[in-house]
């Protein structure tokens, strides 16, 4: 089983649509696929899917412990199912880091071959963890400034995070704190070279930290793009998230906008099953196929 | 003369093992293109992780790999003869340099060609207009070398001396 993360985009780039393609064109392709909305914020897996009002929420795993997999249920296409996001909750604030942390570890457990998370806009340690969790990890950016630079702060987060998590686990956070606090004692002035020096000092972190890096595979989709020329802005955007921010990443390709997207016959229709949602159908499978191809290598 | 692998080098320009040179000179161009333009959408001027210097950084990389690749693709053939100028003392200065180029009748643009620099890089160094060369010793080191070995001029006499300058400069700043 895999867990893919959708993650990192901008409010509003299309990281829901971009899960819901990315699970209906993975369960077209036979493959059984579990969609789960992680976006407590703004939970609207079910719109897409054309669920007016899902029967069963997250906010019973919470609330009242029901397992996850009883959470699962069935949508109109077949092969993907969903676990939905709590529409209702009041505030979600209530919702601790303890109990998210808890979810993402039952999300190994459910029966699927993939599990999609789409985990919403923000930076938030537990959005940073399932991400760094992931088996696949997916970034959505739109062709414009505000989404790009977006991007890059959230990979800069993911790799802070990444870096704080291994400390932890090599017991070195309070070692590291001390070099930091006499950073130019040590000659250090950048995030790069603290870390340089805290490689060669303890080779159990180099070790945990490649280990790390390892995992890291930085899938880039590029949503909502309105000429053929703007293509070229997913390969460049992933290209510098190499060379400047030093993490791997690639482009797994683009998504034309859609204008009539929204033009379903009725609302119970899945937003990609009509057919103006045709282009959409077609780019996202490429993407899908894109990434599997990418990670066929991996175990 | 540089000491970027090859492996390094196609990662950085995203060229495969079995890329053309034609394939490589349109990477290198787009890199350029993208790298160059200030306006560019993917650039976040903004963070530190993108302040001129990293961009500036960037950029002789890949030039620096764009030569790796250039030379391992000419590697094959061997260098055309070239008249050899002779000296009574060796040309230290930047503008000593250029006369012997001139004195042997060779083009900047042919040079550029011959070395896998850029010319704006190998004017710069023919100008010593330190400011306009990439911040990047190794890379001018580069450059420089393959610049001599191109007129045919012995890199390592002449060489340290110039880089002594360079530095000079750098450390001046
Ligand atoms: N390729 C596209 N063509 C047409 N409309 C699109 C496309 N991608 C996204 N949209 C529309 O843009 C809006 C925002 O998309 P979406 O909800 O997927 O973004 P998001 O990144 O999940 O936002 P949030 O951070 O708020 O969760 C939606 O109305 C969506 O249907
Ligand atoms: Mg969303």
């Amino acid at each position: 089983m895999r867990i893919w993360a959708v993650g990192g985009g901008k409010g509003g780039t299309g990281k829901s649509l971009v899960s819901h393609g990315l699970g209906a064109r993975l369960a077209d392709r036979g493959a059984s696929v579990i969609l789960v909305d992680a976006d407590f914020g703004g939970p609207n897996q079910h719109t897409y899917c054309g669920l007016r009002k899902p029967e069963r929420t997250l906010g019973q795993f919470f609330d009242e412990k029901v397992p996850l997999a009883d959470l699962v249920v069935e949508t109109r296409i077949q092969g993907l199912r969903l676990v939905s996001g709590n529409v209702n909750a009041q505030n979600t604030d209530g919702i601790t880091f303890a109990q998210k942390a808890k979810l993402f570890r039952h999300l190994r457990k459910l029966p699927a071959d993939h599990v999609i998370l789409d985990l919403g806009a923000g930076t938030s340690y537990d959005v940073l963890d399932s991400f760094l969790e992931a088996d696949v990890q997916v970034c959505v950016i739109a062709p414009d400034a505000l989404a790009i630079e977006n991007v890059y702060l959230f990979l800069k987060n993911v790799k802070y995070r990444q870096m704080t998590r291994v400390l932890s686990e090599t017991g070195l956070r309070d070692r590291a704190r001390e070099v930091w606090k006499h950073r130019t004692d040590h000659g250090i002035a950048t995030v790069d070279q603290f870390l340089d020096h805290l490689r060669a000092g303890h080779p159990e972190f180099a070790e945990r930290m490649d280990g790390a890096r390892a995992r890291l595979s930085i899938q880039l989709v590029l949503n909502q793009i309105r000429d053929m020329g703007q293509a070229e802005v997913g390969v460049a955007v992933s290209g510098a998230i190499q060379r400047f921010l030093g993490l791997p990443a690639v482009c797994a390709g683009h998504v034309r906008h859609e204008k009539d997207l929204w033009r379903r016959p009725n609302p119970d229709t899945p937003v990609l099953h009509h057919g103006a949602a045709f282009t959409l159908r077609q780019d996202l499978d490429a993407v899908a196929g894109a990434i599997l191809a990418a990670r066929a290598d991996q175990p | 003369m540089t000491g970027m692998e090859e492996a390094r080098a196609r990662a950085l320009l995203e060229v495969g093992p079995g890329a053309s040179l034609e394939e490589i000179h349109q990477a290198h161009q787009r890199l350029r293109r993208l790298l160059g333009d200030p306006q560019g959408l993917f650039l976040a001027p903004g963070m530190d992780e993108f302040s001129e210097e990293a961009t500036a950084r960037v950029l002789a990389e890949v030039e620096e790999a764009f030569q790796v690749l250039c030379r391992v693709h000419q590697g094959a053939s061997p260098p055309a003869p070239r008249p050899t100028p002779v000296l009574e003392v060796l040309p230290r200065t930047g503008v000593e340099l250029r006369k012997v180029r001139e004195q042997m009748g060779l083009t900047l643009a042919f040079l550029a060609q011959e070395t896998c620099v850029r010319e704006d890089f190998l004017a710069a160094l023919e100008a010593d207009d330190f400011v306009r060369l990439p911040p990047v010793s190794v890379s001018v080191r580069g450059f420089l070398g393959a610049y001599l070995t191109a007129l045919g001029l012995p890199a390592e006499s002449i060489a340290p001396a110039y880089m002594a300058r360079y530095e000079a400069w750098r450390a001046g700043r």
